[in-house]
């Protein structure tokens, strides 16, 4: 009994953390104080007090309206890039573990090069080749994360193709798009729900540590990689300007964490720890 | 074991040809010409034009297509010559040779640390299943783990160098100079292993031999040492494994922020240049380092495992 | 529970490794630095860039050896108020259009006992020639002649009068052919400095050298090595000195001048250098044909709050389009100061209101909007864009600002994808009345042009009367000035931090990045 009360304080520290978070993004131009690109220059760093609470950095913007409107920022980017990878990762290890053969082959070919590199070099590696920018960000850190979701998914389709329920569908005459659609994929979909709240709190470090290293948004955007990696220059002098924009990111990285892992316990005790692995 | 063997070493021989046959068509297709890189990073900005342009293409033979390119570098590959760095205009080799010890060192330092916090603490954990312990440890893991590495550099250098006068700033003069970037290199890997570590023993724990073990009246440090670490530690390899290509990844990260002298910097400083021999080495000794890595670990794996039978599919 | 036991052996644990991890290189570390105690004192520095080899026909290396580690030395020498003075050669004289002599100093040796003199010369200059880039394109040499052993005539591809001034840039410092081995490979930059190379480890770019008892001029300082360390990083540089880590920093952090001019130990010390900040329009865009659009951006933006407040008073407001101290400015021009109003009313003339109110400018149904472009490497470039457009924003104009690496943004520039571009350039590279201009205005990317400007820089550059040379040069700054298609928007300040040990430290605006005089001492 106590059990199952502990995981479920995690996962409801996850809820709730994960729904603040969500709801400042969304509600993000009502309770910003500030306009968080409107530069005040004799307004530079400003202790944090009662007009500012989180002060403002050095051309005078409000930190705090920039961390709330930065905050669509990072879950946009992160959503976006987990479900694109995810889909992609998925319908591609369905069909590789379905189909079998040369297919099969080729696609795990493919993962085991993704793998033979480190995920956040890659995604580096990519993001430098494909240029700055946001959209390019995106697309490394898909090129990067989808083998994950396919490796999964694979795995379960390969355990599951051979079951009875499918040997049934296919005796009444399904094809097979309609068994992958129908059987498969719902068989498959729960594991990749779990692996995707687990992640993301993954995205979003790997997100923030590619802007920080200048390949993702661009400054004056109120990114929190790129608030930091302005506000690294005065540490020193005003250190407000890069520790609030670390704690949000650690915030809302702590807050998808919990929320994956209080769900893994809840809908997958058997799962383990193993998928966390990567 | 064998046939296994055979069959891993060609696999990694395969991904190594992918991956720098990948590397160097993407860097070449990327906008930013290799020529002007060259000229800026070399003779400064009043070097670029178009005469210049036109030398240093016909010195590096950068006017040949892609194609023909890459066939000479393969085959130089093979010879064991992967070419002079643009930048530096000494071997890729030898400047690797230079920089890689300090990323291994710095690697398995930050390892030894992850692995001296992390395994107590998932033992710990384990054996407090459910305790006050095993809740503090499991809430300090997620936030370890939610933490921007390259943040927590920053706040280290400001705390522990300049307040506390500690350990030195940066570049790894000193002995002391390691501790910082191997700690915060560490920090990511700590996550995972002490959860493993504590998954591990729990399922040992529930093992019916532990009740054997227990009714047999063996103390409870024989238990723990004899039966349950024993058991738990096996499964932990292979993490361990992913775990260092994990610091691969991350040392390009930190040894920017500390200045450490490793194969990251150089490899982020190639990219900036377009240093294109250098880049494709970089690439080679971190796709191969990971590789090699993943294939000893399950080697020691499947030794100390002999029921485990490898059909090359993904670890479980 | 044993819980403390436990915790107790970790943390003992971590402890043992850290020491290990120290120990391997400690015992060789302290045997260092007590020899360095006992043979004199050690001048450590922190160089901004990454240097790759000791090869003076590389940029970086070439600056670090003359500039910094005061290895190498180049025929002229620039001071402090741009004047030419003999360094390596004693006296020059023009002997024909193309053709210049100069005498070189006969007491010289270079670092490993062999002699300087005209064939060293000779073999040094054409080996730069060959192998840096950008020698030709900024000094002109084409070929040197041995006249007798301490004489050497240099033929030039084309008529100039600058070419003392060219023999001072640090691409033209002088290495003894002994640098090389007998494959050509450079090994060792031996030059004729006060200090010569002792060590360069090509891994970390550290790179050391001591006195060199043979040097042919009076020195006085208490220093017997120096120690130069590269740091790429401001903050990082920044960090070191105020760790003790080195004596020497330049360019560091705006930010950190206050909280390192209250620290002990340290003073800093604030310039003006020939560098400016430079915008430049896309000329080629139908816009920016209309010189009031461009004037009226000029009017919009505040330069003296980017000066004093944006980059926190590192760097002077310009008073033309060169630093005020530089003999041949021009600071007699329309700076085009700060106003607003005027910027809004010029805009409106040129056609741009806000008709449909929607807060921005538009001119035929079409928004005004604007992309700058600047480059990573100079600190203050990404504050001013962004700075600029919080300006424009204030009168109506959409601007979005891109900071990238500088080959992405000549790219960019080079194809016309941008409006305008935030650039950084060296104006007294050579001491050269001729040499911004023709960098940046005469030879210019941005698709600006006016005849009279290149007549006026030809003809500055032909004659040979200094006063009428800066007076040329003068005149061509006007005009250029006027036709406001590229304009100083700042000039770029240095920062030093110093430790408070170092002694005779002085600036000079004439170096390439920063000079460390031999006569630096520590107290």
């Amino acid at each position: 009994m106590k059990r199952v009360n502990r995981k479920n304080i995690i996962l409801y520290v996850g809820i709730v953390l994960t729904a603040i978070l969500v709801a400042v993004a969304i509600l993000a131009p009502y309770i910003m104080p500030y306009d968080p690109t409107k530069m005040e220059i004799s307004q530079k760093f400003i202790k944090p007090c009662a007009a500012h609470i989180l002060g403002t950095d050095h051309l005078g913007r409000d930190i705090l309206s920039r961390i709330i409107l930065g905050s669509r920022i990072s879950l946009m980017t992160s959503v976006t890039a987990i479900f694109i990878s995810a889909f992609i990762g998925t319908m591609l290890g369905i069909i590789s573990g379905y189909l079998g053969g040369a297919v099969d082959t080729i696609i795990m070919r493919i993962v085991d090069v993704m793998l033979a590199f480190p995920a956040i070099v890659f995604a580096l590696a990519l993001s430098t080749f494909l240029g700055k920018g946001q959209t390019n960000l995106l697309i490394a850190i898909c090129c990067v994360q989808w083998t994950r979701y396919a490796r999964v998914a694979r795995g379960e389709t390969i355990m599951f193709r051979d079951s009875e329920y499918i040997q049934a569908a296919r005796a009444i005459g399904n094809s097979k798009t309609q068994i992958i659609k129908n059987y498969v994929f719902p068989a498959v979909i729960s594991k990749i729900v779990i692996l995707i709240s687990l992640d993301i709190g993954t995205i979003i470090l790997y997100c923030a540590s590619l802007s920080f290293l200048g390949l993702g948004a661009q400054p004056p955007s109120p990114d929190w990689g790129v608030m930091i990696s302005e506000g690294k220059e005065y540490m020193q002098y005003a250190p407000w300007v890069a520790i609030a924009p670390g704690i949000a990111i650690a915030f809302s990285a702590l807050a998808f964490n919990m929320l994956g892992d209080g769900l893994r316990d809840l809908l997958d005790p058997r799962m383990k720890e193993t998928v966390r692995t990567e | 074991m064998t046939k296994y063997l055979i069959r891993r070493i060609l696999m990694v021989v395969g991904v190594l040809w992918m991956v720098s046959t990948l590397t160097y068509f993407t860097v070449h297709v990327t906008p930013g010409d290799t020529a002007t890189a060259v000229l800026y990073e070399l003779y400064g900005e009043d070097a670029v034009n178009t005469e210049n342009l036109e030398r240093v293409r016909e010195k590096y033979d950068l006017n040949e297509s892609v194609f023909k390119q890459y066939a000479e570098w393969v085959k130089n590959a093979f010879t064991g010559n992967f070419g002079t760095s643009y930048r530096y205009n000494k071997p890729v080799s030898y400047m690797i040779g230079l920089r890689l010890p300090n990323t291994l060192k710095l690697g398995i330092t930050a390892f030894i640390f992850s692995v001296l916090i992390a395994i107590p603490l998932g033992v710990i954990s384990a054996l407090q299943h459910n305790k006050l312990f095993d809740h503090i440890s499991r809430i300090f893991v997620l936030i370890t783990s939610s933490f921007p590495a390259f943040w927590v550099a920053i706040v280290l250098i400001i705390v522990c160098a300049l307040k506390l006068k500690l350990f030195p700033v940066s570049g790894m003069d000193s002995p002391q100079s390691i501790v910082l970037p191997a700690l915060t290199l560490s920090l990511g890997m700590i996550a995972t292993t002490t959860r493993m570590m504590r998954a591990s023993m729990l399922d040992v724990m529930s093992q019916d031999y532990i009740w054997v073990a227990k009714a047999k009246g063996l103390t409870r440090n024989k238990i723990i040492v004899r039966h349950i670490l024993r058991n738990a530690i096996p499964p932990i390899i292979s993490v361990l494994g992913l775990q260092i290509g994990h610091i691969l990844g991350g040392a390009v990260v930190i040894e920017n922020i500390f200045s450490w002298p490793g194969v990251g910097g150089l490899f982020i400083d190639a990219i900036n240049a377009k240093d294109m021999p250098m880049i494709e080495g970089c690439v080679l000794v971190i796709a191969f380092g990971y590789a090699a890595i993943n294939l000893v670990v399950d080697i020691i794996y499947a030794a100390i495992n002999p029921e485990i039978r490898y059909s090359g599919e993904a670890k479980k | 529970m044993k819980l403390k036991k436990y915790v107790g052996f970790m943390l003992a644990a971590v402890l043992c490794v850290s020491a290990l991890a120290g120990c391997s290189s400690s015992s060789k570390k302290e045997t260092e630095t007590t020899t360095t105690e006992t043979d004199g004192k050690t001048l450590r520095i922190a160089f901004p860039d990454m240097v790759t080899t000791t090869d003076p026909a590389n940029v970086s290396s070439a600056t670090m050896l003359k500039e910094v580690a005061g290895v190498c030395e180049t025929l002229v020498y620039a001071d402090s108020d741009f004047k030419l003075q003999p360094m390596l050669a004693t006296e020059w004289e023009q002997t024909g259009d193309t053709t210049w002599e100069f005498k070189l100093r006969d007491d010289v040796t270079f670092h490993d006992g062999t002699k300087f003199n005209a064939d060293a010369v000779k073999w040094c200059l054409e080996r730069e020639r060959d192998e840096n880039s950008a020698f030709k394109g900024s000094t002109f040499i084409d070929s040197v002649d041995v006249v007798d052993e301490y004489t050497i005539r240099i033929n030039t591809t084309q008529p100039t009068t600058e070419l003392p001034a060219a023999l001072s840039y640090v691409g033209t410092t002088i290495v003894a052919p002994t640098s090389v081995d007998e494959n050509g490979d450079f090994v060792k930059a031996i030059g004729t400095g006060y200090f010569m190379q002792t060590d360069f480890d090509v891994s970390s770019g550290k790179f050391v050298c001591e006195k060199y008892d043979g040097y042919w001029g009076d020195v006085n300082t208490s220093v017997t090595s120096r120690v130069i360390i590269c740091m790429k990083d401001s903050s990082a540089r920044s960090l070191a000195l105020q760790n003790g880590e080195v004596d020497i920093v330049s360019d560091i952090p705006f930010s950190d001048l206050e909280t390192l001019a209250n620290s002990e130990n340290i003073k800093v010390s604030k310039f003006n250098t020939a560098r400016t900040y430079l915008y430049e329009y896309n000329m080629n865009k139908p816009v920016f044909q209309d010189e009031k659009v461009r004037k009226a951006l000029i009017y919009a933006i505040n330069k003296e709050e980017i000066v004093n407040d944006v980059l926190l008073g590192v760097g002077g407001v310009p008073e033309g389009m060169l630093m005020n101290d530089i003999p041949w400015a021009n600071t007699d021009v329309d700076t085009y100061d700060y106003d607003p109003d005027k910027a809004v009313e010029l805009l409106a003339e040129a056609g741009y209101t806000d008709t449909d109110g929607d807060g921005y400018l538009d001119k035929d149904g079409e928004k005004l909007s604007l992309r700058i472009i600047t480059f990573t490497k100079r600190p203050g470039c990404q504050l001013i864009v962004q700075a600029t457009q919080g300006y424009f924003a204030n009168i109506g104009i959409d601007t979005s600002v891109e900071v990238m690496e500088w080959t992405a943004m000549a790219e960019d520039v080079a194809s016309g994808n941008y409006d305008m571009v935030l650039n950084s350039v060296a104006s007294c590279y050579m001491p050269s009345p001729t040499y911004y201009l023709n960098t940046v205005y005469v030879n210019s990317d941005n698709g600006y042009h006016n005849d009279k400007v290149d007549e006026l820089v030809a003809e500055s550059l032909a004659v040979s009367d200094m006063d009428q040379k800066y007076e040329l040069s003068k005149e061509a700054q006007a005009v250029a000035q006027e036709d406001a298609g590229i304009y100083t928007v700042a000039l770029y300040g240095a920062v030093f931090g110093l430790s408070d040990r170092v002694t005779n430290f002085d600036y000079n605006a004439a170096a390439h990045d920063f000079i460390v005089p031999y006569n630096t001492d520590l107290a």
